[in-house]
């Protein structure tokens, strides 16, 4: 290095500096591998969704237009998925959202234990997504589940419901499960958002004698809004791309009750064989996540902005 | 509290001194509260704890929800003698392990030059990576099959820790561009002034400093790869290149579902997510936040 001071810095030196060409060389390996792995086979998902491209012949795919999409669309499954997904993502949302600012306000208040029984709540987020299917399927099994023989214990019920076996609780059932696994997330952002509001707020409220509800009603919820905006869309983009829960303890069923866009996409392609209009439905459900990248760009835009005022 | 005691509050505040906790009716409803929460949260897990070490088939007969009368590590032993458990450890470990050294570089490397630098297009990288983030699987899993098919990395350990990186590489420069926005830049430039190049200070100083943050997005890292499912599934397919998610699934699948050694193999396959979950907890309560600039 002293060196270098001495005879002034290198050809290559020169060129690596900031208004050089540096910041590009240090992107340039994550941008190549986001380029093979997600921007390759994006645009060649495209292409193959105007193929009638088959699993059980490949190299054999011919451009069919439209098609792909012209049948999705005629098809009452295809609606139906996006109605599924609709509801799941929503009911989940909503769910683990409210959970999670429920338990973020308990959390909030002093407490001896209140770290116990932050570590137990946070118990969920660390279980993995397969464990928690193995979990739940007993958990709501029809014979031993322990949500029949509570829901029994309580006189709320007198047979065994089939939770994830019939149609009309399938779907809540696998809401329950994925906002169980994922309302911890949204507890400790909440809370986090909680701790940052300031003290003297409360105490010159409760000088002007605003009570218990007031205050949460006029500091807390205002105070949290864009936290919880945010947390809000962070919830329905992780609900709507996950496929674990519906793919592995429901499966899909019964019948077509809870099979959700990304299931649909992945039964086209590995169940029907038919690679090209799965390709078509993942095409339709990038679009949509693109929608929601955008919302929540706006939302983190606008977050940005109340901080520098 | 009513509004009288308020100024006793004000100043009890103002002088912390030790308080006695006083019984009331609100305390008791509120502990109320925070118990049952805290069960019905924790319930689920517990319940496959306990299963694990009950005898077979002992759920099936006595339905138990609290605790089993009978306790037994046979279901351990035999769940370990009658399937591939730790291989599918070994390729959970080998898959994760592999993912997140093939990502942290690459991805210290972007995040520190976003972080560093404005250059043109820098919004643009920034929104591209956020998208990707967000991308579902079900997008690239078709691109994925045919293109692992063509190069002969269906079915391959390498294969799927290679496609576990659509997801880490991205995560991975998102979580430490905001570390590295902690770093004072102080520290660089005076490096800069005692003669070091560009490059000698992020090796010397931003690097060093920006450990912990590289150690806390690696264990986010090995958390998601931990996660992962439909990949692997899509992926592999002989019982011997499963991952630890494909082997917990494979018990559902079959006609008679052992319960209990279901809920064995899932505390295993629980453990080290919690071990590295826990390590987390450690880094974002105290670890993160800096303290090498004083005064």
């Amino acid at each position: 290095m002293n060196t270098r001071t001495k005879h002034g810095p290198s050809f290559w030196s020169r060129l690596l500096t900031p208004r050089g060409i540096l910041p590009h060389v240090l992107l340039a390996p994550a941008i190549l591998s986001l380029l093979i792995f997600v921007v390759v086979p994006v645009i060649y998902s495209i292409y193959l969704s105007f193929t009638d491209a088959n699993l059980l012949r490949f190299g054999q795919a011919e451009y069919i237009g439209f098609e792909n999409y012209q049948r999705l669309l005629e098809r009452g499954r295809f609606w139906e998925s996006l109605t599924n997904t609709l509801v799941y993502t929503a009911g989940t949302t909503v769910l683990s959202f409210g959970m999670g600012l429920f338990t973020a306000l308990i959390l909030n208040e002093p407490f001896r234990m209140r770290g116990l029984a932050r570590t137990l709540i946070s118990i969920p987020w660390a279980t993995p997504w397969l464990v928690v299917t193995t979990i739940w399927y007993v958990m709501f099994n029809p014979q031993i589940g322990p949500v029949n023989e509570v829901l029994k214990g309580l006189g709320l019920i007198q047979v065994g419901v089939p939770w994830l076996y019939q149609t009309s609780t399938a779907m809540l059932g696998i809401i329950i499960v994925t906002s169980w696994r994922l309302f911890p997330s949204a507890t400790l952002i909440i809370l986090a958002g909680l701790q940052s509001i300031s003290p003297e707020l409360y105490e010159a409220a409760k000088v002007d004698g605003a009570g218990r509800w007031a205050r949460f009603r006029h500091i807390t919820l205002p105070s949290l809004t864009s936290v919880n905006l945010v947390m809000i869309v962070l919830l329905t983009i992780t609900a709507f791309k996950l496929i674990t829960v519906a793919l592995t303890l429901t499966q899909g069923g019964p019948g077509t009750a809870t099979s959700v866009l990304s299931v649909y996409t992945y039964q086209e392609a590995f169940e029907s064989n038919r690679l090209g209009r799965a390709s078509a439905l993942a095409t339709l459900s990038v679009l949509v996540s693109g929608l929601l990248v955008i919302v929540y760009f706006a939302l983190i835009g606008r977050q940005d902005r109340e901080k520098q005022d | 509290m009513s509004t009288q005691t308020t100024t006793a509050a004000v100043t009890a505040a103002a002088t912390p001194a030790p308080r006695k906790p006083r019984i009331t009716v609100g305390g008791i409803g509120f502990a109320i509260l925070v118990i049952t929460t805290c069960i019905a949260v924790v319930y689920p897990f517990y319940w496959m704890i306990i299963a694990s070490f009950m005898p077979e088939g002992y759920s099936i007969a006595n339905a138990p929800l609290f605790y089993p009368e009978q306790f037994t590590f046979d279901t351990f032993a035999k769940l370990f003698a009658t399937r591939p458990i730790w291989t599918w450890l070994l390729n959970t470990f080998v898959v994760t392990i592999g993912s997140t050294l093939l990502t942290i570089p690459f991805s210290v490397l972007a995040a520190y030059s976003l972080h560093r630098y404005r250059f043109s297009g820098r919004r643009f990288v920034i929104f591209f990576v956020l998208l990707t983030q967000l991308l579902p699987a079900t997008a690239i899993i078709v691109p994925f099959f045919i293109t692992f098919r063509n190069y002969g990395l269906l079915d391959t350990l390498h294969g799927v820790a290679l496609a576990y990186m659509t997801f880490t590489i991205p995560m991975g420069i998102w979580i430490l561009w905001g570390y590295f926005q902690s770093i004072p830049l102080d520290f660089e430039e005076s490096a800069l002034v005692d003669g070091c190049t560009q490059m000698g200070a992020f090796f010397r100083v931003t690097l060093p400093l920006a450990i912990p943050g590289i150690a806390a997005t690696s264990l986010y890292v090995f958390l998601d790869g931990w996660n992962q499912y439909l990949l692997a599934y899509i992926l592999t397919s002989s019982t011997q290149q499963w991952v630890i998610s494909l082997g917990l699934f494979s018990f559902i699948g079959e006609y008679f579902v052992e319960i209990e050694q279901m809920m064995a193999a899932s505390v295993v396959a629980s453990l080290p997510a919690l071990l590295v979950f826990a390590m987390l907890q450690r880094y974002m309560r105290g670890g993160l936040a800096l303290g090498g600039m004083k005064g």
